[in-house]
């Protein structure tokens, strides 16, 4: 009796637990799901402000349907060397030329149709990367402390006048932060170590996040920092009491780029991308809604802003910076008194 | 121990049978009520889904279909041509084609006309936007392709666009522009409240969603199961999701809908059922538990009672308490330990009186070689004295003594035969003259084995009985093989046996009293009881001549170790 009736038991349960497992997708709605060919990922370091309006306008003009995955810079680069073998993503979008740089050897050259209007020093050698905007590094002043004859350039920032006053975000910590170093390592004279030095004790304290400089200048909190232009620009939109001072001797204007990653399960719809966002409508859009410098030499910067040679735009100094990091960092944290036992 | 093992086995079986009775029934009713329950429920809201998603479609595919109508009718309007031309100046003209065009609609969407810059020039609301790009977004897909209406979804509105074709390239667009209030204002009654309206754009990036829906990130949740193919029963186990598509514009309304039963009920269904189920497990474990304690006590009491016994105490007893089955069991134990002590009881005083017996019998022994010692001494006088017949009958009887009192049932025919010899001669001096004695043997019998003092007692019989008349006799004892036995006679030629004594003794009623002819009762017996009932002695007919003839058959057997024919 017990053997007739334990699997006619075991049946009920099943039928049970079938009325409330989990079903693969509707069958109405299977159509509905995109076919490969149509597909891309996008790995992205922008802010969704960025690359929103970019993958939307993408996905209408082209019906490819875009996967966007989001992180910082170095996290994303990491994953697409961890997953060389088999790579989830189409397509690094964004990162400095310097992070792009370190993972060449996992992106896939490809030159764009529009590669001759590049303005000249944008264009990496072999086209690994296609520059996607040009970020010149700027000083700022609270507009309420400070003059704006007090502040000229990179020089101040050794001025015993700031010690203390100045936000600039911590270059260990920071991708823009050591940039902005290496920019007014770049521009001032006298021995490096010495300079890095100097600026460390006048800092007296670096911020942790790049984004905290504009509201610890614009909060009071500090008198001058230094950004880019594009968050400064930003601030200043959203009425933040700061004004830009493009320094005198000169700044550099790092591109970040995109790139076809190796090996991309979707390789063409990945070209048809790095076309689109280095195409004259997207760059249009970098100037007009990210207040950041196009990459082409068509597409005109904002009136209002200096052109690049009033800013004094010297090419930065891409493998001096990656050869210098490590030794920067160990002497940065000396003088900041971190490295201290 | 086996107590432990019959009591659980015993246990076991009975917790199987009350648990199967006890559950079965419980969890095939609880599962059936649950899962019709549930799957009714679930066809219920199920139906109820798709007649509001019917519904939801049903304005979605009119209101689009009737957009993109007026859509067309403007841009074929001569006037609106000319106002984007910019060749017409008269604004409430326009205004009038455009109100007129869009009557019926004007409540449902916002229509605009934009000129080629994507400047706006004419709209039926003051909230759609002064400009468009015509290098990006709605524009630049209508201006990409004139004659169609083009749809497009951007932060929280839905665009219609339509190139109105003119000369080169476009000369203008119409628009229409869905936002909240008016997707708000479609679907308004279309669904049951708890229910939500989520409007995706053909990429299913959200455009609307109905404003008790404050979930941010279920659009973008939905669109990762679409891309990855899987179920939405994953994006939120408390709804369910369900899904229109519009043709013409690629949108996708979809309509999310709580499931009838919350995950927590459910899980409360669940867990009464599992609740009574273990309740009604908990009782029959309990009944079982008491159930098999009330049958098995007595029988571990009986059990160790037993145990007891085997071990060798019998005076253990088990208290009957009842008429059932295990009390009659327990006092046919009682009965029978009451035996078995009864029966060693005896045992023991039998042994005692074997050993009794034993001791009388060794004091006995001491008696015989008092006796050799006194008959060797006569022996010994006897020669001194010159007495031939002292010395003979006192050695021949100590010969006698020492082989009646050896421990030996069987003896050598050979020694038999020196036994007769000895007491013939003690009877020959007794009674000179009144009997001759012969002694006829079969050389290889001589070592065949015989119970011992069989021939004496039927030798004596003969010269008591015999020759009781004073008559001289004469007795003879042979023995021959007979082919695999042998044939012991003893034949004299006395008065015989009366035949009263002889139908006496053929019917086995034992001597008379007085003890006549004793020994050949004895003798019968040991040959019965060593050979079988018909092994006895035999009384072989004399024929004409007087006297008895006894013969006795028996097998020839051998010392160990000789030949057992």
């Amino acid at each position: 009796m017990k053997k007739i009736r334990l699997p006619a038991l075991l049946c009920l349960f099943a039928l049970a637990l079938c009325a409330c497992a989990p079903s693969a997708l509707d069958p109405a709605l299977i159509t509905l799901v995109p076919p490969e060919e149509k597909r891309l990922v996008v790995c992205t370091s922008h802010k969704e402000e960025v690359y929103g309006p970019i993958v939307k306008e993408f996905q209408a003009r082209t019906g490819i349907w875009v996967e966007v995955i989001t992180g910082g810079t170095n996290e994303l680069l990491e994953q697409i060397a961890a997953r060389e073998e088999a790579p989830e993503c189409d397509v690094m979008f964004g990162g400095g030329v310097e992070s792009l740089a370190a993972y060449a050897g996992y992106f896939e050259p490809y030159t764009c149709s529009g590669a001759e209007f590049l303005k000249p020093g944008l264009r990496p050698e072999g086209d690994p990367w296609t520059p996607f905007s040009a970020l010149p590094v700027v000083l700022i002043y609270n507009t309420k402390l400070v003059d704006e004859a007090e502040l000229t350039g990179w020089e101040d920032l050794l001025d015993s006048r700031w010690k203390g006053r100045i936000a600039f975000a911590d270059p260990a910590v920071s991708g823009s932060g050591y940039t902005a170093a290496i920019t007014m390592l770049s521009c001032l004279p006298g021995e490096t170590w010495e300079l890095v030095r100097a600026f460390a004790e006048n800092l007296d304290g670096a911020l942790g996040d790049s984004g905290d400089v504009v509201s610890a200048v614009s909060g009071g909190s500090k008198s001058i920092g230094v950004t880019l232009e594009e968050t400064a620009l930003k601030g200043i939109a959203q009425g933040e009491d700061i004004g830009v001072v493009y320094p005198a001797e000169g700044t550099s204007a790092v591109p970040d780029g995109s790139a076809l990653i190796l090996g991309a399960p979707h390789p063409d719809n990945a070209r048809a991308f790095l076309e689109f966002v280095q195409s004259t409508d997207v760059q249009a859009l970098v100037v007009s809604d990210f207040a950041r410098r196009s990459v082409r030499q068509d597409v005109a910067d904002r009136e209002e802003l200096p052109t690049e040679e009033e800013m004094g735009i010297f090419d930065y100094p891409v493998d001096w910076a990656s050869a210098l990091k490590e030794e920067f960092l160990t002497r940065w944290a000396d003088y900041t008194g971190e490295g201290a036992p | 121990m086996r107590g432990p093992g019959l009591r659980e086995s015993f246990q076991k079986k009975l917790l199987g049978s009350f648990l199967a009775v006890g559950l079965l029934p419980l969890v095939v009713c609880a599962g059936l009520i649950l899962g019709i329950f549930q799957s009714v429920l679930f066809r219920n809201a199920r139906d109820s889904a798709q007649t509001q998603l019917d519904s939801l479609a049903g304005r979605f595919d009119g209101l689009m279909s009737s957009c993109g109508g007026i859509l067309e009718e403007l841009g074929r309007e001569e006037l609106v041509i000319r106002a984007m031309r910019g060749e017409h100046r008269s604004g409430t003209q326009v205004y009038n084609t455009l109100y007129s065009a869009a009557s019926a609609y004007l409540r449902d969407a916002d229509f605009s006309l934009y000129n080629a810059g994507g400047e706006l020039l004419y709209a039926t609301s003051n909230t759609v936007p002064r400009s468009l790009s015509v290098n990006w977004g709605v524009l630049f897909a209508a201006g990409e392709r004139p004659g169609e209406t083009v749809y497009q979804g951007s932060e929280g509105c839905m665009r219609l666009a339509r190139a109105v074709p003119g000369g080169e390239g476009a000369v203008g667009f119409v628009t229409a522009e869905l936002r909240e209030e008016h997707f708000r204002r479609l679907f308004q009654g279309s669904y049951g409240a708890g229910s939500d309206v989520l409007v995706l754009d053909p990429y299913w990036d959200q455009v609307y969603a109905s404003p008790t829906l404050q979930d941010d990130t279920l659009a973008p949740r939905l669109r990762g199961r679409l891309l990855e193919g899987g179920s939405f029963a994953e994006v939120g186990t408390q709804n369910t999701y369900h899904v229109f598509r519009n043709a013409a514009s690629g949108f996708a309304v979809i309509l999310r809908q709580p499931k009838p039963l919350a995950d927590w009920v459910m899980q409360l269904f669940y867990l009464v059922a599992g609740l009574s189920i273990l309740l009604c497990a908990g009782v029959s474990i309990r009944a079982a538990m008491s159930f098999s304690r009330q049958l098995f006590e007595p029988i571990r009491t009986l059990n160790s009672a037993m145990a007891a016994v085997e071990e060798g105490d019998l005076d253990v007893r088990v208290e009957v308490t009842g008429t059932d089955e295990i009390s009659q069991l327990s006092g046919r134990f009682n009965r029978m330990t009451q035996r078995l002590r009864e029966n060693l009881a005896w045992s023991i005083r039998q042994q005692q009186e074997l050993g009794d017996a034993q001791i009388r019998m060794m004091q006995a022994q001491l008696n015989p070689h008092f006796l050799y010692n006194t008959l060797d001494t006569l022996k010994w006088l006897g020669k001194i004295n010159g007495s031939q017949e002292i010395s003979t009958i006192s050695a021949d009887l100590a010969d006698i003594l020492r082989r009646s009192i050896s421990a030996e049932e069987f003896v050598e025919l050979r020694e038999e035969l020196a036994v007769l010899e000895r007491y013939v001669e003690i009877q020959t001096i007794r009674f000179p003259g009144k009997f001759e004695f012969e002694i006829r043997a079969d050389e290889g019998l001589l070592d065949a084995l015989v119970p011992k003092l069989m021939l004496q007692p039927l030798v004596e019989n003969a010269i008591i009985h015999g020759f009781e008349d004073g008559s001289h006799g004469r007795i003879s004892v042979e023995v021959v093989p007979r082919g695999e036995t042998m044939c012991l006679t003893v034949r004299d030629n006395g008065c015989g046996m009366s035949p009263e004594s002889m139908e006496r003794f053929l019917r086995r009623e034992g001597p008379q009293a007085g003890g006549g002819h004793l020994g050949l009762y004895n003798v019968d017996a040991i040959l019965r009881l060593h050979y079988g009932a018909d092994s006895g002695l035999r009384f072989m007919p004399r024929g004409g001549d007087r006297g008895t003839c006894i013969q006795i058959t028996l097998p020839v057997i051998r010392r160990e170790g000789g030949e057992d024919t």
